[in-house]
């Protein structure tokens, strides 16, 4: 899948991938939404009819569609990003069996690793190509800190800010920084995120940062204000969104097993492995992937937290001991 | 009835960490960095006596021996954020923190001098919290994953149906656990920022304080056998009185002033503005 989309975005198949996505969003904002109010009312046991759903799920899809293509709150962007990667990973964690869920999880770090790091890897020519074409990101399949102010900053390049590509399956996802606005593509610490082509160009949103104050006088940036955006300009954070699906497998498969000692350890372990990635990617300032260092603490964290700690934090509980 | 007990007991353990959070917190982002890292710490420690626990087989039911070993583990944990925190003591240092800084920056606008520190190439980097409130910010990392590693199975299973008791308990069980929670979080707190000081300082005596208020309130805990309640509230108000006493020795510790902090707990922000005039 990785591969497809590669040969597309070096083809400058830009409406074919830009299709492809307006076509994943809107099955998982409608549909995919549909099953889970529809599953969500049944275990609640509420009564709801058809047309009531009908119209609520039309108007959540539809401000999903325009938040997350088009302008939009950057809150509500973020919300609806963060909704539909859940989404996505409550299907997984729903159809696999659980060992299959570990397996993948590890393999698909690896591959990350791979992907993103090695000089052929499909990630990084991808990131080489966007930065050669001088391309920049398109903020749809991309959680940003500070997406708002540069996606409408780039207003001269509006097509080829759709090039990323939602994940179907196996994504390998990254990290993303935002650089100063001058050092763009050297300074600019990239993540790249999976779901196949990412252009991850935060180098030249970046450099969309620093123009912010001009950018933002031509383009359509007139809701914003302008000092935000540039107080910003070199702090965003760009995740991509097949980081958010593969972390929420990993609680979500931590929780399922019932105990919410484990559910934590997980949930803390990979804030641990995300600050720890921030953290070489301050350091390192290139393209990083997101996903291994948090799921190698996830998945230790849940065989050790779920054998071991639990255990002995029930045989404390029961008791009332407290340490 | 059982989630407004779930609601009830949650509130009582977690509310003032939850309160402390949002209004100290929530703002800074790098606060919240090193919030979830000592929380991550905690968890570490609590890993390790885990470990110790499921390794001495023979004493698996004896709790008082894995109960000493966590809290000896508690504490050199503490030690050692306190050393990972501050890159080898002293005033500067804070690396961990510099670069997270660099890297999460966010919305909190960097003083001039912090700024240039960072950006001046590799050099020595510069502590950008107080340790006071590093401290604190730890304790309260620390306290809510203690608080949160007893309470929340139990959280769990009231919001089921039935509670009470909760398995042949007696009725004040939920409550006990609550507030001993509770107490647990503000002495994590107190804990922390003594021992930060402390160290910072030199003034290694008062960890005697620290370690003999964990062991003090920790083993009075195994006083809450499933008889009678009252005798719960033998840890409870030990733990209180440590809990303020503690409060009085980090206000002391880091030179706060007593009269002014107590005045600002209470008053709103409009009047103390007005008496600093």
């Amino acid at each position: 899948m990785t591969i497809v989309l590669i040969v597309l975005y070096k083809l400058r198949c830009y409406k074919v991938i830009q299709g492809w996505l307006y076509v994943t969003s809107v099955l998982i904002l409608f549909f995919f939404s549909l099953i889970f109010f529809g599953v969500l009312l049944s275990t609640l046991n509420l009564a709801f009819d058809y047309i009531t759903m009908a119209v609520c799920v039309w108007n959540f899809g539809l401000v999903g569609q325009v938040a997350i293509h088009w302008k939009g709150p950057l809150l509500l962007q973020q919300m609806y990003l963060i909704f539909i990667s859940a989404l996505m990973a409550l299907v997984f964690i729903k159809f696999l069996p659980e060992w299959t869920t570990w397996v993948l999880l590890v393999l698909i770090s690896i591959w990350d690793l791979v992907a993103v790091l090695c000089p052929k890897g499909p990630l990084r020519m991808l990131v080489e190509t966007a930065q050669e074409r001088n391309e920049s990101l398109f903020p749809s399949l991309i959680y940003s800190t500070t997406a708002a102010y540069m996606s409408v900053g780039t207003a001269e390049q509006p097509q080829q800010q759709q090039q990323q590509q939602q994940q179907d399956g196996n994504v390998s996802s990254d990290l993303d920084e935002s650089g100063s606005h001058q050092q763009q593509h050297q300074a600019a610490a990239q993540v790249l995120n999976g779901g196949g082509g990412d252009g991850g160009e935060a180098g030249v949103s970046g450099g969309h940062d620093g123009d912010g104050p001009d950018a933002a006088g031509a383009g359509s940036n007139g809701l914003r204000v302008r000092n935000k955006a540039f107080h910003d300009e070199s702090h965003g954070v760009k995740l991509g969104l097949g980081d958010f699906v593969f972390y929420s497998i990993l609680v979500g498969r931590a929780s399922s097993a019932g105990d919410w000692n484990t559910t934590l350890s997980c949930y803390f372990a990979i804030l641990i492995g995300l600050s720890l990635t921030l953290l070489l990617l301050a350091i390192g300032r290139r393209a990083l992937p997101a996903l291994p260092i948090s799921i190698t603490f996830g998945v230790i964290f849940y065989f050790l937290t779920s054998l071991i700690v639990s255990p002995f934090v029930d045989a404390l509980t029961a008791q009332q001991f407290f340490i | 009835m059982t989630l407004l007990e779930f609601f009830g007991c949650s509130l009582i353990s977690f509310s003032p960490a939850l309160i402390m959070f949002i209004f100290t917190v929530a703002n800074n982002p790098l606060k919240i960095i090193i919030l979830t890292c000592s929380a991550f710490f905690w968890l570490l420690s609590l890993l390790l006596s885990s470990i110790v626990w499921f390794a001495v087989v023979p004493l698996r039911k004896q709790l008082v021996f894995s109960m000493v070993v966590s809290i000896l583990f508690q504490e050199a944990i503490r030690i050692a954020f306190y050393f990972f925190i501050n890159g080898g003591g002293g005033s500067s240092g804070g690396g961990g923190g510099a670069a997270a800084a660099s890297s999460a920056g966010g919305s909190e606008p960097l003083t001039d001098a912090d700024q240039v520190t960072l950006t001046a190439g590799t050099g020595r980097p510069v502590k950008i919290l107080h340790l006071h409130s590093l401290s604190y910010v730890c304790g309260l990392g620390f306290g809510f994953m203690a608080g949160a590693f007893s309470m929340v199975n139990l959280l769990a299973d009231i919001s089921g149906p039935g509670s009470v008791g909760l398995g042949g308990e007696h009725e004040g069980f939920l409550l006990v656990s609550s507030v001993l929670a509770l107490m647990f979080v503000f002495l994590n707190i107190c804990w922390t920022v003594v021992t930060f000081v402390c160290i910072e300082d030199r003034r290694l005596y008062f960890l005697a304080y620290v370690w003999g208020s964990h062991l003090l309130c920790s083993l009075l805990t195994l006083l809450n056998s499933s008889a009678s309640p009252l005798l719960s509230l033998v840890p409870i108000m030990v733990s209180l009185t440590c809990a303020l006493i503690g409060l009085l020795l980090s206000l002391h510790l880091v030179e706060a002033n007593l009269a002014g902090f107590f005045t600002s707990l209470v008053s709103p922000a409009w009047m103390l503005r007005v008496c600093r005039r």
